[in-house]
């Protein structure tokens, strides 16, 4: 019983480990820095310029920013 | 004799009877000595490592996590070749080939590490060579799977798993959890038996960290002052973006990052004009002026004692102007006028009230307190010192400070972590900032943030730290830069800054950005305030606060749904009888000064591979426009940056 359930428990460390790592590569590829690299060199996309973007408060006002 | 023979019998019995006693005592009834014998010849301590807590952002998104790694251990006694093990080493993980043979051949010790903290498909890859003498141990490794972001923050840890600096050092205790120790019954070599295997099922886990930090604000910050940095071939620059309402950090940065000291709470520097706000706010809440108190500027030049002050520009001779005017056009005289009517007592006690000279309580090792200095004070000491000089102060205290007065009066301490979750337990201990004191009753904090509104009004000081739409509550910064090793100030070098909060009238976010050295261009209104307006632009767009701010010039007209749709069919049919006289024609398009997006819809129904190079709008077309063109064909698009 004691050596199934290490076994059980050995098996569940190894998942969680797993799991870690995984989490840790999600996090690395995601990372603000790639995601903006990627952005500028594959999809053409930059920083918004000043005015570029409209923000809207309300139906008929939107205000350049 | 018989008597002789009985009493040597009677002797052997009574021995006898006592050693059978003893044996029966010694067999039979507890005793500790014997007991703790037995443990230490039979039984062995086997202490299991925790996994180190991680740091999240308060997203939950990972900025440091232990992941498991496996170190390479040698007995160098059980090796069969070592020359070949070392060879096979080096190619495989770059090992100095000689080093290792040589440690490899030494017999007399039974172990050695080979490598620490390899990967599972490196450990496998050795594990496959079955060679006697070699072994794993499993270690946490600590990743940071961000790279630099927030490094002098989060700060690392040493080889044996223990915080050196920074979070990873102030929280240490928390993250590394509690060493559990089991006691195993051994064998005749001292290895655990794992009779019950129960004892190893629970691993304690540290506790993990959330921050108050918001990681991509954090980036967002860093890439701004790299910006800034680089634009003005600056030393370095610092910049914090603090929640108004809860203090909480949201984002803090110095650069270079590859300096591991946090100068943002280790540093103190003379602040300059950033300074004058709380002189003002001191002044307000002793009732000695209101924001129209007028008081005479001199022309640009005041003689205190046998010294001479003059404005930050030599060219500015300003003579009336009230309280609110000297914060926008950022007048020495007028700030040093008005810490003379405070009297130095008053005015010691409005800056230490603020929190100058005390530390914060930021969770961060080696926090300082900044220099002020004890009363009493020359006259020129405290003119200095009302318009930032002659006071150290650092960027967490200034940041604390200006909160104060954007959160209605109340200074509070920073809070850096705001959750720490502990395995085992269901809720986390949230940690909130603690209120300090009441520096400000809230009518003299709505006061202050008017006045600092008109400081980044049109011809005022802080006019490039506005946002179309927003107003904006700041102040200017240029100090001059203290020469630490000799004394007295450093020629041509200055420390610019802005510090403020937006929206002025229910603020929600608090930044300070200092630039330290800059060399183009060095005034703060200059410098510091656009590096400021486009953090706080960020910031206010990623939070989507409306606009507040409207005026005829700055209004996109708004249609109506049906006028909308109309426009839209119309600029279909437009664009389809385009694409149709192109084709009739058999020409490339022009498609010169096009973003992208207009180009692909000119291009795309008579391409069959299109190529796109930069970024930017269209400034070249392969083949060029008005050039002949059959059928479907390859194109390719460069594209430049307009600014």
């Amino acid at each position: 019983m004691g050596y199934q359930t290490l076994k059980a428990s050995q098996e569940y460390r190894a998942l969680r480990d797993r799991y870690r790592l995984m989490s840790m590569e999600y996090a690395q590829l995601t990372r603000p820095e790639l995601v903006r690299k990627y952005a500028v060199r594959h999809l053409t996309l930059n920083d918004a310029r000043t005015g570029q973007i409209i923000q809207l408060a309300g139906s008929q006002l939107a205000m350049p920013q | 004799m018989r008597s002789r023979i009985l009493v040597l019998f009677s002797c052997f019995l009574v021995l006898w009877g006592v050693l059978i006693v003893r044996a029966g005592m010694l067999q039979m009834l507890p005793d500790s000595r014997l007991d703790a014998l037995k443990k230490r010849q039979f039984e062995t301590a086997l202490q299991i490592r925790t996994r180190r807590g991680a740091i999240v952002d308060r997203q939950g998104n990972e900025l440091a996590a232990s992941v498991p790694a496996y170190s390479l251990f040698a007995d160098p006694k059980l090796i069969e070749d070592p020359y070949r093990l070392a060879k096979r080493l080096a190619k495989e993980f770059n090992l100095p080939e000689k080093n290792t043979r040589k440690r490899l051949r030494e017999k007399q010790r039974r172990f050695i590490w080979l490598k620490r903290q390899m990967s599972e498909a490196e450990r496998d890859k050795v594990k496959k060579w079955d060679e006697p003498g070699l072994g794993f141990i499993e270690e946490p490794k600590r990743v940071y799977p961000n790279g630099g972001l927030l490094s002098q923050v989060l700060g690392f840890v040493g080889s044996e798993g223990g915080g050196l600096e920074g979070l990873e050092l102030q929280f240490n205790k928390d993250l590394e959890g509690q060493l559990k120790q089991v006691l195993l019954p051994r064998d005749a070599r001292g290895r655990p038996l794992l009779a019950d295997g129960r004892s190893l099922t629970e691993v304690p886990d540290g506790a993990d960290l959330e921050l108050t930090i918001d990681y991509e604000a954090q980036f967002n910050l860093e890439q701004e002052l790299r910006s800034v940095v680089e634009k003005f071939d600056a030393t370095s620059a610092m910049g914090v973006v603090m929640d108004a309402q809860t203090s909480e950090i949201l984002a803090m940065a110095n650069l270079p990052l590859n300096n591991l000291r946090n100068r943002l709470v280790a540093d103190a520097f003379e602040p300059g004009s950033i300074m004058k706000t709380f002189v003002i706010a001191s002044a307000l809440r002793e009732n000695l002026v209101r924001p129209s108190t007028r008081y005479f500027c001199e022309g640009g030049r005041w003689k205190i004692g046998d010294k001479w002050i003059k404005e930050a520009m030599e060219k500015e001779k300003f003579e009336w102007l009230n309280v609110t005017e000297i914060l926008a056009f950022s007048s020495n005289i007028g700030t040093a006028k008005i810490a003379f009517d405070l009297g130095a007592q008053r005015l010691f006690q409005g800056l230490t009230d603020f929190g100058f000279g005390a530390k914060t309580g930021l969770d961060l090792p080696g926090e300082a307190r900044g220099i002020v200095n004890p009363l009493p004070w020359r006259p020129h000491l405290m003119s200095n010192i009302s318009f930032g000089h002659g006071i150290a102060v650092t960027p967490m205290q200034m940041v604390a400070a200006y909160g104060a007065i954007a959160n209605g009066g109340l200074l509070k301490k920073p809070l850096l972590v705001r959750k720490i979750r502990r395995p085992g337990q269901e809720e986390a201990q949230e940690l909130t900032a603690q209120e300090i004191r009441r520096v400000l009753n809230s009518a003299d904090a709505a006061t202050m943030r008017l006045m600092l509104t008109a400081a980044t009004e049109e011809k005022a000081s802080g006019w490039n730290a506005r946002i179309p739409g927003y107003h904006v509550a700041g102040k200017t910064g240029t100090a001059q830069k203290v020469d630490a090793v000799k004394g007295g100030y450093i020629p041509n070098s200055y420390v610019s800054s802005f510090a403020g909060f937006v929206p002025a009238h229910n603020p929600r976010y608090v930044i300070l950005v200092t630039i330290d050295d800059p060399k183009k261009a060095y005034y703060g209104s200059q410098v510091a305030a656009p590096v400021f307006s486009r953090i706080a632009q960020y910031m206010v767009r990623r939070a989507g606060l409306p606009p507040v701010l409207f005026t005829e010039n700055n209004m996109v007209r708004g249609q109506t749904p049906e006028k909308r749709r109309s426009e839209l069919q119309a600029r279909a049919v437009n664009d389809l009888k385009i694409l149709a006289a192109d084709e009739a024609a058999g020409t490339f398009p022009n498609l010169l000064g096009m973003t992208l997006r207009e180009a692909l819809t000119r291009v795309r129904a008579q391409s069959s591979q299109i190529e796109v190079r930069g970024h930017g709008v269209v400034v070249r077309t392969i083949p060029q426009s008005g050039s002949l063109v059959a059928g479907r064909h390859r194109v390719t698009l460069v594209l430049e940056n307009p600014d």
